[in-house]
């Protein structure tokens, strides 16, 4: 509980901070004016989903190896998170997009594969909840390891199609980049939802451990 | 400040609230699983017969993968 406590006072001190740093310590962008802050949180939201498909993708691949219910746990949690943080990432991107591109929405490379990537891990949540247990876990493993594909194609799209999505400004071209302070404020907002991340991973996983035993000492005194 | 600043301040709001209110979600229910689990327990003589991963849990540290 102590743990859980010092991490989360951790988590809000470094919200006040990614604040800060997102409103008042980075520079105004030349181009797009104060909007373009939503860049230090909406990239974060992208990494973080990338982050938890691969746990799903690892958990389901672990799951189908060993057969060990605790990697599809593991897995489940990582995909409801990983759909959490995708829609946020959409979210804010749509309303990043509308000032800037006049429109809320285009069927540009990155926002369609992006789409296709939020319906495949809503699949999963629906096939891991709607088949039996031990069925619906495996089928939804087999998901979280074909789903994966996606990944790559999602971070590659601004690079291997024309697109209306801004460049990479890390491992971009020649003349990509970012200044410093915005450099700076990109990565602690990325570190800070990093560590969100697990801590509301580790306590979905607590979860499901509390569901699993509620359930087995239910069913035992059901049984007498 | 320029004048899409309602669209800033539009996406950071609806971060905040999706968090704080999927936080919310999650601390109620854990807290509601843990008293089911105590009150399980209490009509069950003999030894808790939580595994070692729900004790983690049920004391808020988190289970050992």
């Amino acid at each position: 509980m102590r743990i859980n406590n010092l991490t989360l006072g951790l988590i809000a001190a470094g919200m006040v901070a990614a604040l800060y740093l997102a409103f008042l310590y980075a520079p105004t962008e030349a181009m797009m004016g104060d909007v373009q802050r939503i860049f230090y949180f909406h990239v974060p939201m992208a990494w973080v989903a990338f982050l938890a498909f691969g746990v799903v993708f690892a958990g389901s691949v672990l799951y189908l190896w060993k057969g060990e219910e605790r990697w599809d746990r593991l897995a489940y949690a990582a995909a409801h998170l990983g759909v959490i943080f995708t829609s946020l990432n959409v979210v804010t991107g749509i309303l990043w997009a509308k000032p800037i591109w006049g429109t809320w929405w285009v069927w540009d490379p990155r926002l369609t594969t992006t789409t296709v990537l939020w319906i495949i891990y809503i699949a999963y949540l629906v096939v891991h909840n709607a088949a039996e247990t031990g069925r619906g876990s495996h089928f939804a493993a087999v998901f979280g390891i074909v789903g994966f594909v996606d990944v790559p194609v999602v971070y590659m799209s601004i690079r291997w199609w024309r697109t209306m999505h801004p460049a990479p400004v890390i491992a971009g071209g020649s003349d990509s980049g970012l200044a410093p302070s915005m450099l700076f404020t990109l990565l602690f907002s990325v570190g800070l939802f990093t560590l969100f991340f697990v801590y509301l991973l580790r306590q979905s996983l607590s979860l499901s451990h509390l569901e699993a035993e509620v359930e087995r000492l239910s069913q035992e005194e059901r049984g007498g | 400040m320029d004048n899409n600043t309602g669209f800033l301040f539009a996406g950071y709001a609806i971060i905040w609230l999706a968090f704080f209110g999927y936080c919310y979600r999650l601390s109620r229910r854990l807290d509601y699983l843990r008293r089911r689990l105590d009150a399980l327990k209490r009509g069950e003589a003999g030894e808790p017969r939580a595994s070692p991963e729900v004790a983690a849990a049920q004391t808020g540290e988190t289970a050992p993968l």
